[in-house]
């Protein structure tokens, strides 16, 4: 064994003009792979950095709202995603993701500083039977519902909801009222029209509690044109979510009838932009490095073909020395892992610069020990790879025939 | 010490068989200088592979001292030419990436020597074959003569007990092939069996036994 460890560093540094190219070769490949492993691992860090980030800020995934020619020019509609279309998105992608919140808009708008900020909801009554069918409230001809997470519905069919952040709201005593804070307010018809009393300010309401009113009693001045509702989505895997936010806003324009636009909140549009860049800067040196792996174990396992037809006779010669064939098989294997480990340390000392190089990434690119344990073990499996392909040549060496064609 | 018995020889090729060698019977003692000469083509150089175990015969048995080589497998074959066989081939057959000294200590190394002991007997052969001072000369750097002497040294590094030589001073000048003959008769001498494959018959006396060959039989 250690003959044959000697033997073979002889005819590595002996045949370095050959190998010199195999070395270099696999030196701009191990660097590929390092850096592309390097890439892979920071991207896998900052995805996971990312997620905990927007997580914790309950990122807009969806920001996208109904066109006012969607309701018909000149009215001054409130408008934002559907329940409906929220429902509908959510039972179609409920195994991609958690669909935490389905409504959200900030209406800054109503008659003079009496509701400073508010929040409206588009929902069927269906759904708020469901939601809030305990709080059920009657207000004569309207329908109304209050309770966790609702105040009131008047209406049938789609509804609004309203309610000012930092309010609390609760049943009243009456089914007709409502308890915000320590007063109580009963809720007649024309208080609905526009004249609910809530102008008895420092009121403190929690943004779960809402408050609905109906839109076709919506009175003059109501609503506006800048209303946009928000779904917020939590996707199980932060890659999958380019693709899937742009499936769903095909969904609904095609639901819509393309009387639909939308936009990006600031966050998502950061968010999807950075998982574009870092999806395609994998993809891309993933593609790079797989490439440079075929070219490497396929010129290798030629270069080394070749080699082993040149030294038939030595093999030979070999064989009447006293050789044995694994004596040879060795001696080649040593050679091959000499070359190939050699182009490794280099590829990996390469890849480690190229890391350190790396500024032009979408994310901070940072090199680890665990990066060259791919391109190791590929140095190991290239060998074996070769081996493989030349063995039956050697293994096919004929003493006597080879030094008689001498 | 060898003994060979009706040992045939064919070769199968696209439906002919050629008989390299038929019926050759053959005893060589220990220590004894053998010199098979013959034309090209008379099987003079099968018959070497035979003895050196480089090949096998169709028909026959061949007993080296106490073992039938017919019933050894091809890795029982290399151990057994590491111990016991050395070759000489015409066209010397050294590794060109190697020195003079490494050539020599092949054998030694598939014999599992280590390095320091191989170094040393290596560098002993080659001092007596008159090459002391070309010991890290590679082949390239050699003359044709010099290449023998180190071929030489190489078929000697495992002590063996059979020398072999294919037509040693086919490439070599006169002057050259007095040498190289003195020299084999010299490791003759000292103990080693050598059986010599050449057409030069003028190299005979050398020789304690002359074999001449015609048509794969002894004449």
């Amino acid at each position: 064994m250690r003959y044959s460890i000697q033997k073979a560093a002889v005819m590595v540094r002996e045949n370095i003009k050959i190998y010199l190219w195999v070395i270099v070769e696999l030196t701009l490949i191990t660097g590929v792979l390092v850096l592309a492993d390097a890439t892979h691992r920071s991207a896998d860090r900052e995805i996971g950095r990312l997620s905990e980030i927007y997580q914790d800020q309950e990122i807009y995934l969806i920001y996208n709202f109904l066109s006012e020619e969607y309701f018909g020019a000149g009215e001054r509609a409130a408008c934002g995603i559907t329940l409906q279309d929220f429902m509908f998105l959510r039972e179609r992608y409920s195994d991609r993701g958690a669909f935490q919140y389905y409504v959200y808009d900030h209406l800054s708008l109503y008659e003079d500083g009496v509701f400073q900020e508010m929040y409206l909801v588009w929902g069927s009554e269906e759904f708020f039977e469901r939601q809030f069918g305990k709080g059920r409230m009657d207000f004569g001809s309207l329908k109304g519902y209050a309770g966790p997470g609702a105040g009131a519905l008047l209406s049938g069919g789609d509804a609004m909801l309203v309610a000012s952040p930092g309010m609390e709201i609760s049943i009243g005593s009456q089914p007709d009222s409502l308890l915000i804070g320590d007063a109580e307010y009963r809720f007649e018809p024309a208080d609905v029209s526009g004249t609910i009393p809530l102008s008895q300010a420092n009121i403190i309401i929690d943004s779960a509690w809402c408050l609905f009113l109906p839109i076709e009693e919506r009175p003059e001045g109501w609503g506006q044109t800048n209303i946009g509702t928000t779904l917020s989505i939590c996707f199980e895997d932060f890659r999958e979510a380019p693709e899937l936010i742009q499936e769903m806003i095909s969904l609904l324009i095609e639901r819509h009838e393309g009387k639909f636009s939308y936009r990006h909140s600031d966050v998502l549009s950061d968010y999807i932009s950075r998982a574009e860049a870092i999806l395609n800067e994998i993809d891309l040196f993933s593609f790079i490095a797989k490439v440079c792996l075929c070219v490497a174990a396929f010129g290798i396992a030629g270069i080394m073909m070749i080699l082993v037809r040149r030294r038939r006779k030595e093999y030979a010669i070999s064989y009447a020395m006293g050789a044995h064939k694994w004596n040879i098989c060795m001696e080649l294997l040593f050679e091959v892992f000499m070359v190939c480990g050699t182009g490794s340390v280099l590829g990996c000392l390469l890849g480690f610069l190229l890391t350190c190089l790396q500024t032009q990434s979408a994310f901070p690119v940072q090199f680890s020990a665990g990066c060259v344990s791919v391109p190791v073990l590929l140095s190991l499996l290239i060998p074996l790879f070769t081996g493989i392909v030349i063995l039956p040549d050697v293994n096919a060496v004929n003493p006597m025939e080879t030094m008689k064609c001498e | 010490m060898i003994t060979l018995s009706n040992i045939s020889k064919k070769y199968q090729g696209r439906g002919v068989s050629t008989a390299a060698l038929n019926d050759v019977s053959l005893r060589v003692d220990q220590g004894e200088f053998v010199i098979i000469y013959g034309k090209s083509g008379c099987g003079k150089s099968t018959l070497l592979n035979i003895l050196g175990t480089m090949d096998k015969p169709t028909d026959g048995t061949y007993h080296f001292k106490d073992t039938d080589i017919g019933s050894l497998k091809f890795s029982e074959l290399s151990q057994f030419r590491n111990r016991h066989i050395g070759f000489i081939f015409q066209s010397f057959y050294l590794i060109n990436e190697f020195t003079a000294l490494a050539n020599v200590e092949m054998p030694l190394g598939y014999a599992g020597i280590g390095k320091g002991e191989r170094r040393r007997r290596a560098e002993e052969l080659l001092k007596m074959v008159g090459l002391e001072n070309k010991m890290k000369n590679k082949p390239s750097q050699l003359s044709g003569g010099e290449q023998q002497r180190v071929a030489i040294a190489r078929s000697l590094a495992a002590a063996p007990s059979l020398l072999l030589a294919d037509e040693p001073t086919g490439n070599l000048d006169e002057k050259t092939t007095d040498d190289i003959m003195a020299l084999l008769k010299r490791i003759n001498q000292e103990g080693t069996t050598v059986i010599m494959v050449t057409h030069n018959v003028d190299l005979a006396h050398y020789a304690d036994k002359v074999v001449h060959m015609a048509d794969g039989r002894i004449v």
